[in-house]
């Protein structure tokens, strides 16, 4: 609907700063036009911050593009009733007026900071680049404005920093970087298109605080584009959520969580690890998202949903506007859908159970798999004759136990060195010191037979689901592989035994002469489950299993492996970055920083009471899915990023990033001491600390627990 | 040191398989060679390409049911002279028929840019894959030596091992072989090195997979295409690297004809009349061309989207 406008007319703070309206976008494909986005309509406000929310393949980020112009003619066609910025109609705009308006009036910034920026030019270059394409100024002054503005979004010493190239930025840093560049000509609307999904969750914080910061400072708005609510609830005014090309809920960030309307919503919440009770089942959205070429006609969530009636399949739903809210579901009045119950899920969190206090509580009993010292130096080769002139210790004496169908969860950022150990464990990489025991096995001091032997005992899942499986091998070959090289199975016998293994992952048995690239991300991953599986192992070793995949495809494949255990007595080593995932699936955790571990213990002890502090940094950033409380609770931001494991720093590693460093921790390593609940720690807080620095080591709770 | 230069996509180049790959949107499965086979159909130019290179072959099998007269055969009619109904192609200095001659030198000149290309193929598969499966020693060794054969001249290797092996059309295969083997060892070594790298060969080690099958069934049959592509360029380059041979007489010897002994009969006569050297050179001409035009049909047709070790 297009609504005549007052031309001229004064612009009142309410006046949009972006109005679209039954936004379309289709591309043309060789099977004919494809709309992947359809009647999408939303608006932001001066100095209002909109999350545009939505699965792969919602149509979130072609909203985005198609917004900033970004999307040609020649690949799509773009069509709206309205699509106005500042009250100026964005498809009347020529190519010439578009792109004078991109970067000065409204700018964006991508996912994927290393590739973002030019490996050739100077990172100041290429900010003052983004000045001089709109303004009229010499290179000095755009040289100023850039060193300025990097210094605003937090790059250290950023006069010596703009000279320096790309790779000797951090991602962190990059991100950064494209930020300042995006804002250096204070644009009225930011569209930021998942900023942090590819950064840890530490430095996510950061940039969450600095956009926020910024924001606030320049009066922007911001189109927020994530698949991750928790970020949401911590930075936006207003939602959208969208699902498959449609927007099915619009409305505020307090009602998305309080009270969600659309089922879909209600789904994305209830599957947030964060939401669920320890060790029960996650709540799933059964089923894919659909290709935007088998769009069902009528609601188009309605196969998943479980509202589902089959007064929803017979014509495409309108969207149904309940005060500011507006909704597309057809039995929108009659639900009524349960919202975050984050609040009530920690409060009833269970108090210190008595734990045996003395040494080694926290081992495993009936260990399966014994770590014991494990370290990896990789040698750095330099010059004329590849002489070695240094080393990265990525793993540096790592101990570890886990029992017989125990999950151990190993934590940490990037860079921790938590996927050398999963690659150490195995013998994919060999160890420079250090043992490992697999069942009684040193699988360290096995030969070259041996160890293939004892390979099929234990088995790996790797974190991207796309590049672990051969793109010219069929499902069957690929599953099959391990049965044909251990077992000798050929042919009829071979195939019988990986449909038995599909469908114990939940696939259809007949998929077994597809390629991989037929297959969806968390199908490709249940595949690469079922050839870990193939050889009855007692161990599987989960690298970011479900890191790559979208929300709702993660909480289907954590219940597989969750079933699988429970099935097969499986012992697993779980490493993640996601503290909420790990402390969902794992019976004890293991934080990792620098190649070391600071902190190991039960979960729900760690995960409650941290008592290493890099823990409760860790913990204070992941986003709560809980507006009033994400913002009002006091933060514990760790500042600056990972130092390089090349040059890591004396004494604890931890201490030049931590808030209660002393003068001790900077000297002497600290060694692991076992606290009252069992946690075993390697911090001198708990040692030295109170009686040196004078601060109990409670502050650790209360920084980080609950307001 | 050196730069990674990958772009992200332009969004003003946005095509579907960019665009499915950059947004998940949309992701049409299609089977990899039938796209191959799509791709490579639409594209005239290739088409055209395999078009001619079919029409050669024909004639070379039924060369003898083509030519009018014996190639071989002296004054079939006179000398020297210009295109007539006896002579399409007129005939050369001593009579022979050059049409003749032209279809039966079509069999020799094919044969050895098949003969070159399978060669060459058979000892740089196995070098490459090693080369760049087995880390520095080995792998190191062999790039080593190819480098040493690099720094060759290419035309004096070619002339020096059929100097050496004496003149014959097996031994210029054999020479022009000799001189494709370091480019394509270094060909499937890069790849090699690229998908050695990749996570699913690490799936498959930590399954026990040995080196032998690792090879087979992993590595070659993801780096094949890349190797298509450049087998069907060596083509006409063997093509005119046979031509040049049996022009500097190392090549094919009387009486037999190839192209390039064409050549060269046509240039012993230049002074007396040019026409002899036309058919030979457009037949070289046009081989070359349509084996180039059919590789870079190949190459887009296998292009980065359908073949991506990682797609």
């Amino acid at each position: 609907m297009t609504l005549p406008t007052l031309e001229g007319a004064k612009r009142d703070v309410a006046t949009p700063i972006l109005e679209v309206q039954g936004l379309t976008v289709e591309f043309g494909t060789r099977l004919g036009a494809l709309r992947v986005v359809e009647d999408v309509s939303f608006t932001v406000a001066a100095g209002e911050t909109v999350g545009l929310v939505g699965e792969s393949g919602s149509g979130k980020s072609v909203s985005s593009l198609a917004v900033m112009g970004l999307i040609s003619p020649r690949a799509g066609r773009v069509q709206a009733d309205v699509l106005r910025f500042d009250g100026r109609d964005l498809l009347a705009l020529d190519a010439k007026e578009q792109r004078a308006m991109r970067g000065s009036e409204m700018a964006m910034i991508f996912q994927e900071p290393m590739t973002s920026l030019n490996p050739v030019f100077t990172v100041g270059n290429q900010i003052e680049e983004a000045v001089r394409v709109h303004q009229r100024c010499s290179r000095k002054q755009a040289r100023a404005r850039a060193v300025e503005m990097l210094d605003r979004v937090g790059i250290a010493d950023a006069h010596r920093r703009a000279k320096d190239y790309p790779h000797a930025f951090s991602g962190g840093m990059r991100q950064r970087a494209m930020i300042a560049m995006a804002l250096i000509n204070e644009p009225r609307l930011l569209i930021a298109d998942e900023p942090t999904t590819a950064l840890d969750v530490t430095i996510q914080a950061q940039i969450l605080d600095l956009l926020r910061t910024l924001q606030r400072e320049n009066g922007m708005s911001v189109v927020f584009v994530t698949h991750d609510l928790g970020v949401i609830a911590e930075i936006a005014d207003k939602v959208v959520v969208m699902y498959a090309g449609q927007v099915v809920e619009h409305t505020g960030v307090e009602e998305i969580f309080g009270s969600p309307r659309h089922p879909y919503t209600e789904g994305l919440l209830s599957s947030m690890p964060q939401l669920a009770r320890p060790g029960a089942p996650l709540v799933v959205i059964p089923g894919q998202v659909p290709n935007p070429d088998a769009w069902p006609v009528g609601c188009r969530f309605s196969p998943r949903c479980v509202y589902s009636e089959p007064q929803c399949d017979a014509a495409p739903v309108a969207i149904t506007t309940v005060g500011e809210s507006q909704t597309r579901c057809v039995r929108v009045s009659e639900l009524t859908l349960p919202g975050s119950h984050w609040v009530a899920l920690e409060e009833e969190a269970p108090a210190v159970p008595a734990a045996p206090v003395g040494k080694g509580s926290a081992a495993a009993p009936d260990a399966l798999l014994d770590v014991t010292d494990l370290s990896k130096a990789f040698p750095i080769r330099s010059g004329l004759l590849r002489g070695v002139v240094g080393e990265v210790r990525a793993v540096d004496g790592v101990s570890f136990s886990i029992g017989k169908g125990e999950t151990l969860g190993l934590v940490g950022e990037s860079g921790s060195g938590k996927s050398t150990v999963a690659r150490l464990v195995l013998r994919l990489v060999e160890p420079t010191a250090g043992c490992v025991m697999l069942d009684g096995a040193e699988v360290t001091a096995l030969d070259a037979a041996g160890l293939r032997a004892v390979r099929s005992q234990m088995q790996i899942v790797f974190q991207d689901p796309y590049s672990s499986l051969d793109p010219r091998a069929t499902i069957a070959d690929t599953v099959g592989e391990p049965l044909e090289v251990h077992r000798g199975l050929r042919g009829g016998d071979r195939d019988a035994a990986v449909a038995e293994l599909l469908e114990r992952v939940g696939l259809s048995a007949e998929l077994v002469r597809r390629y991989p690239h037929e297959f969806s991300g968390g199908q490709r991953q249940r595949i690469a489950i079922a050839r870990a599986l193939a050889l009855e192992p007692s161990l599987l070793v989960l690298d970011e299993p479900v890191s790559s995949l979208d929300v709702s495809t993660q909480s289907q494949v954590i219940n597989l492996l969750m079933e699988l255990q429970a099935h097969f007595g499986l012992s697993y080593l779980f490493i993640a970055h996601d503290l909420s995932v790990v402390r969902h699936i794992a019976d004890r955790i293991a934080v990792m920083y620098l190649g070391r571990i600071v902190e190991q213990g039960k979960s729900e002890e760690v995960y409650l009471r941290p008592t290493h502090p890099y823990t409760a940094a860790l913990l204070s950033a992941i986003p709560v899915p809980s507006p009033q409380i994400g913002r009002r609770r006091e933060r514990m931001v760790l500042e600056g990023d990972v130092p390089s494991p090349l040059d890591p720093p004396a004494g604890c590693r931890f201490h030049p990033r931590c808030a209660f460093a002393m003068d001790i921790c900077a000297v002497r390593d600290p060694e692991p001491y076992v606290t009252e609940t069992g946690t075993v720690v390697a911090c001198h807080l708990h040692t030295e600390g109170p009686m040196l620095s004078g601060r109990p080591v409670t502050v650790l709770e209360s920084k980080v627990g609950k307001q | 040191m050196s730069f990674e230069m990958e772009p992200a996509i332009a969004a003003d180049q946005i095509t579907d398989e960019a665009f499915a790959i950059e947004t998940g949107v949309g992701t049409i499965v299609e089977d990899p060679w039938r796209r191959v086979r799509r791709r490579f159909v639409h594209n005239k130019a290739a088409m055209a390409g395999l078009v001619i290179i079919t029409l050669l072959l024909l004639v070379a099998v039924f060369a003898p049911l083509i030519a009018p007269y014996d190639p071989t055969a002296t004054n079939v009619g006179p000398i020297n002279a210009g295109p007539s109904a006896q002579h399409p192609l007129g005939t050369d200095s001593i009579g022979h028929d050059l049409l003749s001659q032209l279809v039966y030198a079509a069999r020799a000149s094919l044969s050895v840019a098949f003969i070159v290309v399978i060669l060459a193929s058979l000892a740089a598969l196995p070098l490459g894959l090693t080369s760049g499966y087995f880390g520095r020693w080995i792998g190191g060794g062999i790039d080593w030596l190819m480098s040493a054969l690099f720094t060759f001249p290419p035309l004096t290797l070619a002339l020096a091992v059929a100097a050496l092996l004496g003149p014959s059309l097996i031994n210029s295969a054999i020479a022009v072989a000799i001189v494709f083997v370091p480019g394509i060892v270094r060909l499937i070594r890069s790849q090699v090195l690229a998908v050695r790298e990749e996570t699913f060969i690490e799936a498959s080690r930590s399954i026990g997979v040995g080196s032998p099958r690792m090879i087979r069934k992993h590595v070659f049959p993801n780096t094949i295409s890349p190797f298509i592509v450049q087998a069907a360029l060596l083509m006409g380059y063997a093509i005119g690297a046979e031509a040049g041979l049996s022009f500097l007489g190392l090549g094919i010897q009387p009486p037999k004809v190839s192209w390039g002994s064409m050549l060269q009969n046509g240039y012993s006569t230049i002074n007396e009349t040019q026409w002899p050297l036309i058919p030979p050179v457009i037949a070289i001409l046009l081989a070359i061309l349509s084996f180039n035009l059919i590789g870079d049909g190949l190459r887009d047709a296998l292009g980065r989207e359908s073949f991506r070790v990682n797609e």
